[in-house]
């Protein structure tokens, strides 16, 4: 049977577990607008051995399947993310060149059209040359732009390192502390480090039975595991944008993660340096090599107004890699665009048959292996690397809907109401002040009997 | 679904930035009349329009090409005119020296008006473009066609131009319609009739009439032709014109926005972005009374 002490007992635990509800409610309401932060309870329960009330600590109110889609989902967001910003520079610099480079290819072309009514105007012959150089800094203006955006790539490829090896480390201390203690607050901090590491390196941390976080990159190289990090590290090339090497783990010989990650922002840099930009600019340089190819061809197959025999056009490398940044007009030309070859050889000064020649090539299927015009295959090239930001973006939308829907599925779980947590400090300040009045009158009986005897 | 102020006020935040950031395209299109301005924004789109803007470009260099041919095709009507007003002044004159009641003084005069009239109809038929080049010389376009005497000097190449998608004509005419190859060498017989004029001959000069009559008839022949080349060049214009206005239509489908439709747009995105301040204003003031 309970005696008074009993009950004195029974009112001050009372009054401790209900002090502890409005603790954490303080605790709550002050963190209303924190990033990631879970509602906590105090963990009430009835003492069985003492009776009435007791407090066995604070608990967070978390979902471990809702934590792992939306460290998931932030990985797809990364990369959507990512892709788009690069994808939408590199269309936004392509499309700042003055004269587009299908512009400038028709311009060219156009240029011969009006050269075929006077082919020994002098002020014609410099308008071709003219546009011919137009044409070959919109090569290398295009080239320039997708260099600059494969170089920014890199670039913030090596920033995202140092961010995704410091989160490695708070997961890595996280799981330490978390280890010793159990601690809501810690637990919330590495639940956000996992998410923004997902968002950046994609793949999943998953929370083991002993409540280690262990993070899997996209691929299976691991960052952390328990308390311990591996390191990722990122090398570039600063003579080539379009390489990129990226290795898990220190050592004699890290893994080599380049082609493994597709996910997260790093994963995005990496397509995009190594998949948009490389491709791009290959298909540049063929565009640009073809081109000047078929019409140094027809160049150097017709006749000057001077009876010489055409010059090539273009001065250009052997082979394709490179030569849209490299291409340029025949200084000769340049300096005397009366050489420019308009004539048939053996014909006289005023026949057309070089400058219908190169015009001819404007509708021939000189580009992409024979299957496209010159201006076809330029505009091929833009509107490809439109359409992949088209579908970035599609794809950012997605992922930021779904993160929408997720992060309201945290709220209805785990989120702070100020209303909700107002109405509970309420009930707590009652329970605490009827705890109070309880112990008091218990005390006002001991003090009583006290008296009596 | 449980949800808590923090949420809400951040879903109209989202909407806010969203719906400004829509404003801003919306604005942008009412005031350009562009719809589409980069590959980004609609490829296929973008790539329709990129192509009909080539074209347009394309379209207005045959235009200016062909209006320049039938610049030449005028100088050159021009210049024949010149040349049947000479020869038919040279016709006068023959018939008058091959009367028997001209006497040679007459004769001697008329020889040396001949003399003048030739030299400016040998000025017109070296006429040049605006360009310089001489017109009736062919392919060898930078060499007057005509020497002195009025021996031809150029070809019988006639330039083909592009006029417009793959579709090419022969423009001008040489100076062979004034030789021996068109059936009367015209300079030839004016020196002929000149020389018999001097020479106090008017059987002679009688005996070129027939050839000055199929000279004539010959130059207008010549002109005919002309014609015929700038009535080609004109429908050629004519069609360059309508496909001018197919491809504005095309352009303005492809990358134009509706101005009506941009209108409406702004101004739902201004209400929502109106409603969307009210809502989060609201939700502020819960809080605060929270």
């Amino acid at each position: 049977m309970t005696n008074l002490f009993g009950l004195l007992g029974l009112g001050g635990r009372a009054y401790g577990a209900h002090s502890a509800g409005v603790a954490t409610i303080g605790n709550n309401v002050s963190n209303v607008a924190t990033e990631g932060y879970s509602r906590q309870r105090v963990d009430l329960n009835a003492d069985i051995v003492l009776g009435g009330v007791r407090a066995d600590g604070v608990y967070r109110t978390e979902d471990l399947l809702l934590g792992m889609q939306e460290r998931d989902n932030a990985s797809s967001l990364g990369f959507a993310s990512s892709s788009t910003s690069a994808l939408l520079g590199l269309d936004a610099s392509l499309s700042a060149i003055p004269s587009s480079l299908p512009e400038s290819i028709s311009a060219f072309f156009d240029g011969l059209n009006a050269l075929q009514g006077a082919p020994q105007d002098g002020n014609r012959q410099q308008d071709v040359v003219q546009r011919a150089r137009s044409m070959a800094e919109g090569f290398s203006g295009a080239a320039n732009a997708i260099s600059s955006a494969a170089e920014n790539a890199q670039l913030r490829a090596s920033m995202l390192t140092g961010e995704i090896n410091q989160l490695s480390a708070t997961i890595a201390a996280s799981n330490e502390t978390l280890a010793l203690y159990d601690n809501p607050t810690v637990a919330d901090q590495r639940d956000l480090a996992a998410s923004r590491l997902a968002e950046l390196v994609g793949g999943s941390g998953r929370i083991d039975p002993d409540g280690q976080m262990r993070f899997v990159a996209n691929g299976g190289a691991v960052l952390v595991d328990g308390d311990r990090t591996h390191p990722m590290n990122v090398t570039t090339n600063p003579s080539d944008p379009t390489s990129i090497s990226v290795t898990v783990g220190s050592g004699p010989s890290p893994r080599d993660v380049t082609t493994e990650l597709g996910a997260g922002q790093l994963g995005a840099e990496i397509e995009f340096i190594t998949g948009t930009a490389s491709d791009s600019m290959a298909q540049l340089d063929q565009l640009a090599f073809d081109f000047a190819t078929s019409i140094n061809a027809v160049h150097t197959s017709g006749q000057a107004a001077d009876g010489t025999t055409g010059l090539p056009m273009f001065d250009i490398p052997l082979t394709p890699a490179g030569t849209a940044a490299a291409i340029s007009v025949n200084q000769t030309l340049q300096d005397d665009p009366s050489l420019l070859a308009t004539a048939t050889l053996g014909e006289p000064a005023g026949d057309i048959g070089g400058v219908s020649s190169m015009l001819a090539l404007r509708d021939g299927l000189t580009a992409a292996g024979g299957t496209r015009t010159a201006t076809d295959e330029a505009i091929n090239l833009l509107a490809g690397v439109g359409r992949l930001a088209n579908d970035a973006q599609a794809a950012e939308s997605l992922h930021m809907a779904r993160g929408d829907m997720l992060a309201s599925r945290r709220d209805a779980l785990s989120g702070v109401s100020i209303e909700e947590e107002m109405l509970r400090l309420s009930e707590f300040q009652r329970a605490a002040e009827a705890a109070s009045t309880y112990v008091s009158t218990i005390d006002q009986m001991l003090a009583n009997l006290l008296a009596t005897l | 679904m449980r949800i808590t102020e923090t949420r809400m006020l951040r879903l109209m935040s989202d909407r806010t930035m969203n719906t400004q950031s829509s404003i801003a395209k919306a604005a942008g299109q009412v005031s350009t009349g562009v719809g589409v301005e980069r590959p980004s924004d609609d490829p296929v789109a973008w790539a329709d329009g990129m192509r009909t803007k080539l074209s347009m470009d394309r379209r207005d260099t045959h235009e200016s090409t062909v209006e320049r041919a039938r610049d030449n095709l005028n100088r050159t009507d021009s210049a024949f005119q010149e040349l049947v007003d000479g020869l038919s002044r040279i016709r006068e004159l023959a018939v008058l020296g091959g009367s028997d009641s001209y006497d040679q003084s007459g004769r001697t005069a008329a020889a040396i008006e001949i003399g003048t009239i030739f030299e400016g109809m040998l000025a017109s038929a070296n006429a040049r473009s605006v360009d310089g080049e001489y017109l009736l010389a062919g392919s060898n376009s930078d060499a007057p066609p005509f020497d002195d005497t009025g021996a031809y000097l150029g070809n019988d190449v006639l330039r083909t131009i592009e006029v417009n998608d793959q579709t090419f004509k022969q423009t001008g005419v040489t100076g062979s319609v004034l030789t021996a190859a068109s059936g009367i060498d015209i300079f030839g017989t004016i020196v002929s009739v000149q020389n018999a004029l001097e020479a106090n001959d008017p059987a002679t000069t009688r005996s070129f009439l027939d050839d000055l009559a199929g000279s004539l008839d010959q130059l207008g022949y010549a002109q005919a032709e002309t014609g015929v080349a700038a009535n080609s060049l004109d429908q050629s214009l004519g069609a360059l014109d309508e496909l001018e206005v197919s491809l504005a239509e095309s352009f303005s489908t492809s990358i134009g926005a509706d101005p009506i439709e941009a209108a409406t747009w702004l101004a739902n995105l201004s209400n929502e972005l109106e409603a969307s301040r009210v809502v989060s204003e609201r939700i502020v003031s819960l809080m605060s009374l929270g």
